[in-house]
């Protein structure tokens, strides 16, 4: 199995209202759990597949 | 999601494919972590004596994703393969930007570059370049596929090669081969003390509007400024003065955060 992040850019995408509001208001960018600004890190999300079919 | 339209100019070349199974994606290529990633700089500290990255993608393998039967493309880089436990110490089954993974809620911790955009703090990572020495220095997996990507995809950003190197005004590649534990694994313990390059974006996501049409593309072309340069830069514009010169080579740093005037580390 291998482990991968969230998807961060699409050429086409849904919309996400929730995402947007929050972004705005925490300065930080959807599929972005949250940012560690002291030690510089950030938590997103993971999801999981599988690679050479 | 961050919309990116010109990403659907990158080129297949420089994509994988992948089917959706069960919701789950199936990749076509995959990253191999298992080489141990090496840095050694030179007296002057860059070009380095020896430069080796820990993550090596085969030759079917891209972050930028076109997945069967479903449009655009999607940024989805791996980061981690195999089953837990995962090496977040020296990243033998993990990308060397993995501090942490969470396999029951499905989380990952990364370590932040930290940069400038129009002189305020930015954060991003940066977990694919086309080239091994940028892979080696950024921490990142190196995939030869993206030096495929077409021109029209990307959007600079600016590297000094010989920035100031204090400990408040450090930047450039000399400031963080010489001066920042560069040849370090990153980890949890040390993540405060990694320090960054401080490189120069040229556009990121307008948060007011993400989902409008935009400019902005996670995938970078490096240019690069080689004459000392003795106090800090910190917009495009002011680069961009310098007659910078481009590196040849892409870099996949998708935007994570802003900074304000204060943060720390700046």
């Amino acid at each position: 199995m291998k482990y991968f992040i969230a998807a961060l850019a699409a050429a086409l995408f849904s919309l996400s209202l929730g995402a947007h509001a929050r972004a705005a208001e925490e300065r930080i960018l959807p599929s972005t759990l949250s940012v560690d600004t002291t030690n510089h890190t950030a938590v997103l999300p993971l999801y999981r597949g599988s690679a050479h079919g | 999601m961050i919309y990116a339209p010109s990403l659907a100019q990158i080129g297949s070349a420089a994509t994988q494919s992948a089917r959706r199974v069960h919701g789950r994606l199936v990749f076509a290529g995959a990253p191999n972590f298992a080489p141990t990633r090496r840095f050694v700089p030179s007296a002057a500290g860059f070009p380095p004596s020896l430069a080796q990255p820990g993550g090596i993608a085969d030759a079917a393998y891209s972050p930028f994703v076109r997945v069967r039967g479903e449009p655009g493309v999607l940024n989805a880089p791996i980061l981690a393969t195999g089953n837990a436990p995962f090496d977040v110490l020296h990243h033998r089954n993990t990308e060397d930007r993995v501090l942490a993974i969470d396999t029951k809620k499905m989380t990952v911790t990364l370590t932040l570059a930290r940069g400038f955009y129009n002189g305020k703090p930015i954060y991003y990572i940066s977990p694919d370049a086309s080239n091994p020495v940028a892979a080696t220095v950024e921490r990142a997996t190196y995939v030869p596929r993206l030096a495929k990507a077409q021109v029209s995809a990307t959007i600079p950003i600016g590297v000094l090669a010989d920035g100031p190197t204090g400990a408040t005004d450090g930047q450039g590649l000399r400031y963080l081969t010489l001066h920042t534990p560069l040849r370090a694994d990153a980890t949890l313990a040390n993540a405060a003390q990694l320090s960054a390059p401080f490189n120069i974006l040229s556009l990121v996501p307008d948060v007011a509007h993400l989902y409008a049409s935009n400019a902005y593309s996670p995938l970078w072309g490096v240019q690069v400024f080689g004459a000392p340069q003795r106090a800090r830069i910190t917009s495009y514009d002011a680069f961009a003065a310098l007659s910078p010169k481009a590196a040849g080579f892409f870099v996949n740093c998708p935007v994570i955060a802003f900074g304000d005037a204060n943060a720390a580390g700046y």
